[in-house]
C-alpha cells in the first residue's frame, strides 16, 4: 500500500507539473511567441536591409571590384572561332553592368544569409550548451528567428528582384547608346573607307592601338563595350574616349603590329594605299615625285590642299619639288631596305583622305622571292605599273644609228623585262590570295618626252596607249593585265615638272584614276581616263 | 581627361550601388510604413488571436487539473 500510495503521489506530481508546463506554453509562451513573430519578421527584414545597404557601401561585408588586373588575367585566350587570340583585353576598368553588378547584388544575398547563419549557429551552441540554455533556445529564441529568417529572406529577395529589375532597365539604357555608337564609329569610318595604313610594316587594321596619355598602356581595343559605353576608365585611373573616332582626337593611333605610330588622321579618313612597280630605272619614284606635284597644284586649283602631316614625307616632297624643278635625275631608290610610304593628306572640302604612295626599288620586283616582303601590295586598293618604253625591244630597234643612242643614254633605259616583272608580281598577289578582279592597275608609260624625239612607227599618243603596246609586243602584257585587274586604264606619261594634272600626260592621272578607283575624285572628271577602255576597243573590233 | 587615384573605383560604380541602397531604402520606407498603417489593426488581431488561445486553455485546460 505504501508504494501504491507513493507511486500515486508521483504520477500526480508529474501530471501537475506536465499540466502546469503546458498551462505556461498556452497562457503565457504561446502569445508571446505569437506577438514576437509579428515583430520578428519585419525585424528580419529590416535586418537584410541594413545588411544590404552595408554590403553596398563596403561598411562590411564588401563585395569584391573586378579590377583592370583581373580584366587582363581573365582575357580569354582564343577567340569565339578558337583562333588564339595575339593580346589579352585591356586593362580598363569594366562597365558595372559588365558583371559588377551582379557581383555586388549576389554579395547583398550571401551577407543577408551569412548573417541569418551566424544566428543559427548561435542558438545552435545553446541547443547544444546543457538544459538551462536548450529548452529557451528551442522553444524560444529558434521559433522567434525562423521568423527573422524569412523576414530578412522575403526582404533580400525583394530587393534583389528589385535591383535586377533596375539594373535590367539601367543596363538596357546603357547598353542602347553603346550599341549605337560602336555601330555609328563602325559605319562612319566604313563610309569614309577609313583604315589604318602603317607607312613601316604595311599593316592595314579597322583597329589601331591607342595609348593612354595617363600611364602609357597600349588600349587594342577602344570601341565601345564591356569596358565602357561612351567612356572608358584605364587602369590608371584616366578617363578615356570610346570609338576610334572620338580617340583619335585625343592620342595619335598606332600600329597594332608594329606598333609604330600611324600617320596623323590613319582609321579616322579615306585611306588609300598605291604602290608603284616596275623594273630598276623605270622612272617610278619621278612619277611618284612629279605625280604628287601634279595632284598638289591641281588640288589647290580646285580650293583643296595637299599637304603631308609627317616630317619624313614633308621633306621627301620638298627634296622632290627641288630636284623636278631644277630638271635633276632623281637618285635610284635604295634596293638595301624596304620603303617607307610617302602620305600626302588631301583635303577637299569637308573630305580629307590620306594617300600613301609605296616606291620600292625596282630589284625586289626582279623576283618572286624578293617580293614576299612587299605587304603593301596585298593592301593597296590599286596599283601603278610603270613601263620605260625604252626598255621595249620594239622601240630600242627603230632608234636610229645617229641621234638615237644619245637619246637612249639620257632616257637611261629600265634593266628588265616588263612583262616579267608584271607577271612576278602579279604571280605575287595571286599566292597572297589578293582579289585582283576587285583593283584597278594603272599602267603608266613614262618618259614620253625623250620619246617625241623618236621617229617611231606607231607614235604614242594619250588615248591610244593600249594599242602602242599591243604594236609593240607587249599583247600578252595587255591580255594578261586585263585578265587578272577589274579594270585596266592605260597613260602616256612625261615627268616634266609644271605639267599641269589635267594634261592628257600628266603623271598625276594614273594616281588620280586610281584615287577615284579608291573612292575620292580628286577633281570633276579625275576618274576617266583618256585611253580607250579595253573592252570598247575590242567591241569596236 | 580627368583622372583618379590608380585603384580606385569608378564613380560610375558608387553611382549604380546608390541607386541599388535606394531600392533597399524603399524597400525599407515601405515596410515602415505598412508597419505603422497597419499597426493598430495588427495589435487588435493579436490581442484577439492571443485571448483566443487563453480562452481556449481556460475552456478546457482547467478541466484536465
Amino acid at each position: 500500500v505504501p508504494y501504491l500510495l507513493g507511486f500515486l503521489a508521483v504520477a500526480v506530481g508529474i501530471y501537475i507539473g506536465v499540466w502546469l508546463i503546458v498551462a505556461g506554453f498556452m497562457l503565457y509562451l504561446l502569445p508571446a511567441l505569437l506577438i514576437g513573430a509579428v515583430v520578428a519578421v519585419p525585424a528580419g527584414a529590416a535586418l537584410a536591409v541594413v545588411v544590404a545597404i552595408l554590403t553596398l557601401t563596403g561598411l562590411s561585408a564588401a563585395p569584391g571590384v573586378i579590377s583592370p588586373e583581373d580584366v587582363v588575367a581573365a582575357s580569354p585566350r582564343t577567340s569565339r572561332g578558337g583562333v588564339p587570340k595575339a593580346f589579352p583585353r585591356d586593362r580598363a576598368w569594366p562597365s558595372y553592368f559588365a558583371g559588377q553588378a551582379t557581383i555586388d547584388l549576389a554579395q547583398v544575398w550571401r551577407a543577408t544569409s551569412a548573417v541569418l547563419t551566424d544566428g543559427w549557429r548561435w542558438i545552435g551552441r545553446g541547443v547544444t550548451g546543457g538544459w538551462a540554455l536548450a529548452i529557451p533556445a528551442l522553444v524560444v529564441a529558434s521559433p522567434l528567428w525562423i521568423c527573422v529568417s524569412v523576414g530578412a529572406y522575403a526582404a533580400a529577395g525583394l530587393i534583389l528582384t528589385a535591383g535586377v529589375l533596375i539594373m535590367l532597365v539601367l543596363g538596357v539604357c546603357w547598353m542602347a547608346p553603346t550599341v549605337l555608337f560602336r555601330g555609328l564609329d563602325r559605319l562612319i569610318r566604313k563610309l569614309r573607307r577609313a583604315s589604318g595604313s602603317c607607312p613601316f610594316c604595311y599593316h592595314v587594321t579597322e583597329l589601331p592601338t591607342f595609348t593612354c596619355p595617363g600611364c602609357g598602356w597600349r588600349h587594342r581595343d577602344v570601341r565601345p563595350g564591356r569596358l565602357g559605353g561612351l567612356w572608358r576608365r584605364c587602369g590608371c585611373g584616366t578617363l578615356l574616349p570610346t570609338t576610334v573616332l572620338r580617340m583619335a582626337h585625343k592620342t595619335q593611333p598606332q600600329c597594332p603590329r608594329c606598333e609604330s605610330l600611324l600617320r596623323d588622321g590613319g582609321a579616322v579618313v579615306t585611306d588609300i594605299r598605291l604602290p608603284v612597280f616596275g623594273p630598276v630605272s623605270a622612272g617610278k619614284t619621278r612619277l611618284v615625285y612629279t605625280g604628287l606635284l601634279g595632284l598638289r597644284d591641281q588640288v589647290s586649283a580646285g580650293g583643296g590642299v595637299l599637304d603631308f602631316v609627317d616630317e619624313e614625307s614633308q621633306q621627301t616632297f620638298e627634296h622632290a619639288v627641288a630636284l623636278v624643278g631644277a630638271g635633276g635625275d632623281t637618285v635610284k631608290t635604295p634596293a638595301d631596305g624596304l620603303p617607307h610610304a610617302i602620305t600626302a593628306r588631301v583635303t577637299l572640302g569637308r573630305r580629307r583622305a590620306l594617300l600613301h604612295m609605296f616606291d620600292a626599288a625596282g630589284e625586289f620586283y626582279a623576283d618572286r622571292d624578293d617580293n614576299s616582303d612587299l605587304e603593301f601590295l596585298d593592301h593597296a586598293q590599286g596599283l601603278v605599273f610603270v613601263i620605260d618604253p625604252f626598255s621595249i625591244a620594239w622601240v630600242r630597234d627603230q632608234i636610229g644609228r645617229s641621234s638615237g643612242p644619245d637619246i637612249v643614254r639620257m632616257a637611261n633605259p629600265a634593266h628588265g623585262d616588263p612583262e616579267g616583272i608584271y607577271h612576278v608580281t602579279a604571280r605575287r598577289l595571286r599566292d597572297y590570295g589578293v582579289a585582283t578582279r576587285k583593283r584597278r592597275l594603272a599602267v603608266a608609260v613614262v618618259k614620253a618626252d625623250p620619246l617625241d624625239r623618236l621617229p617611231l612607227a606607231s607614235p604614242l599618243d594619250a588615248g591610244h596607249v593600249r594599242q602602242w603596246l599591243v604594236d609593240a609586243g607587249l599583247d600578252n602584257l595587255v591580255l594578261s593585265a586585263e585578265r587578272d585587274f577589274g579594270e585596266v586604264a592605260y597613260f602616256v606619261t612625261a615627268s616634266l615638272a609644271g605639267t599641269r594634272a589635267t594634261d592628257a600626260r600628266s603623271p598625276a592621272r594614273p594616281v588620280a584614276w586610281l584615287c577615284a578607283g579608291a573612292g575620292l575624285e580628286l577633281w570633276p572628271g579625275s576618274g576617266a581616263t583618256a585611253d580607250v577602255p579595253a573592252q570598247e576597243e575590242e567591241e569596236s573590233v | 581627361m580627368s583622372a583618379r587615384k590608380p585603384g580606385a573605383v569608378p564613380g560610375s560604380y558608387w553611382g549604380y550601388r546608390a541607386v541599388l541602397i535606394t531600392v533597399a531604402s524603399i524597400v525599407l520606407l515601405t515596410l515602415a510604413y505598412g508597419i505603422a498603417a497597419g499597426a493598430s489593426d495588427t495589435w487588435d488581431r493579436l490581442q484577439v488571436m492571443t485571448q483566443a488561445v487563453q480562452n481556449t486553455w481556460t475552456g478546457w485546460g482547467w478541466s484536465l487539473f
